[in-house]
């Protein structure tokens, strides 16, 4: 599973703007995320604070599995000190053929995302039996 | 050779200048050099000296040092970073990263209003009843553990850019606090503690009156 090199995608139909405009845009932020493998899965975890669930979009397209999300965050009061902004989150990672793309669950918990990604049958290690005839 | 002829010119003292004048240029340059490095030398081991005879007589009256004036300069300059943290956000593009900030984990917003303070944690992953939060006067302390996940005898880590393990943070906050009322609420990795400020702390009106 290799990550995407792809920053924001401009919505279909999207005309071309120029640099100052594109500023303005909406800014995104690549969530820190952890990928481990089990002999079954590959278990991604996504660290998304402040993100509602129904903030939250996990889309899987052409192989192409996108977190994107969107905090809604009000300041309680006037800022008095600041160490992190609550930004739009967009990460892109390429999900290869031995992933089984059917069975892909998702999970949202304590602000991270889990997503299961079992392994397709003929990727899984298998034990072959040696008869002695 | 050269050096040599250094050395020797400094032992006869007032004569060390005549000699780099004949010099070439480039060769002059190189003596001041040699004498910047000696004078450094000189100093530095004059310092420890110091430092080492200070150490032992228990003196505590300070002496200009300037190995101290060094760094007293360098510590300036990393408050002086740090607290760009209160006027430029935007310059402190590390807290975007959650849990990567570079000071202390987790990092922290903090917000005012007229009877309260704000504080608000990054604290994704952490389950809220490990989250031990306590409150002292003007000090608030937010402590738990974020689980490393993966790290299993059958798993593989291909990528861990969370941080995980047990952190521990103590926020000041520039006026005493209701301990009493403090409440603090968990919402998707967000943890949001609000502390009333004290009685004694709140603004008060004064009306003047006309006599």
């Amino acid at each position: 599973m290799t990550e995407k090199a792809v920053s924001t995608t401009p919505a279909p139909g999207q005309t071309v703007r120029t640099r100052e405009a594109t500023r303005a845009e909406d800014r995104y932020v690549a969530p820190a995320v952890d990928i481990y493998e089990t002999p079954e899965e590959l278990v991604l975890l996504a660290d998304l604070p402040g993100v509602a669930k129904e903030d939250l979009e996990v889309r899987l397209e052409d192989d192409v599995l996108t977190i994107r999300a969107t905090p809604k965050h009000t300041a309680p009061g006037e800022a008095v000190w600041q160490e992190f902004e609550l930004p739009n989150f967009f990460r892109q990672f390429e999900v290869s053929e031995v992933i089984d793309q059917e069975k892909i669950s998702a999970d949202f918990k304590h602000g991270v995302l889990t997503l299961h990604l079992p392994k397709a049958e003929k990727a899984k290690p298998r034990k072959i039996e040696v008869k002695v005839s | 050779m050269f050096l040599a002829l250094v050395a020797k010119s400094r032992k006869r003292g007032q004569r060390a200048d005549a000699v780099t004048e004949q010099l070439p240029k480039f060769r002059r340059q190189s003596v001041r050099w040699l004498d910047v490095a000696q004078m450094v030398l000189t100093w530095r081991r004059a310092s420890q000296n110091h430092k080492g005879q200070r150490e032992k007589e228990g003196r505590t009256m300070a002496r200009w040092d300037p190995w101290q004036e060094m760094e007293a300069l360098r510590r300036e300059i990393d408050r002086a970073f740090e607290s760009a943290g209160l006027r430029f956000p935007s310059l402190l593009r590390t807290g975007l990263w959650p849990g990567r900030g570079e000071r202390g984990y987790p990092p922290v917003n903090v917000y005012e209003d007229k009877d309260a303070f704000y504080v608000e944690a990054l604290v994704p992953g952490v389950s809220p009843s490990s989250v031990n939060l306590t409150v002292l006067r003007n000090s608030l302390t937010i402590s738990g553990e974020k689980p490393r996940q993966g790290a299993g005898k059958n798993e593989t880590i291909h990528r861990e850019e969370r941080t995980s393990g047990k952190f521990s943070r103590r926020i000041e906050l520039p006026v005493e606090v209701d301990e009493a009322k403090a409440k603090a609420e968990y919402r998707n990795g967000l943890l949001v503690v609000t502390l009333p400020k004290a009685e004694q702390a709140k603004p008060k009106e004064i009306t003047v009156q006309v006599g």
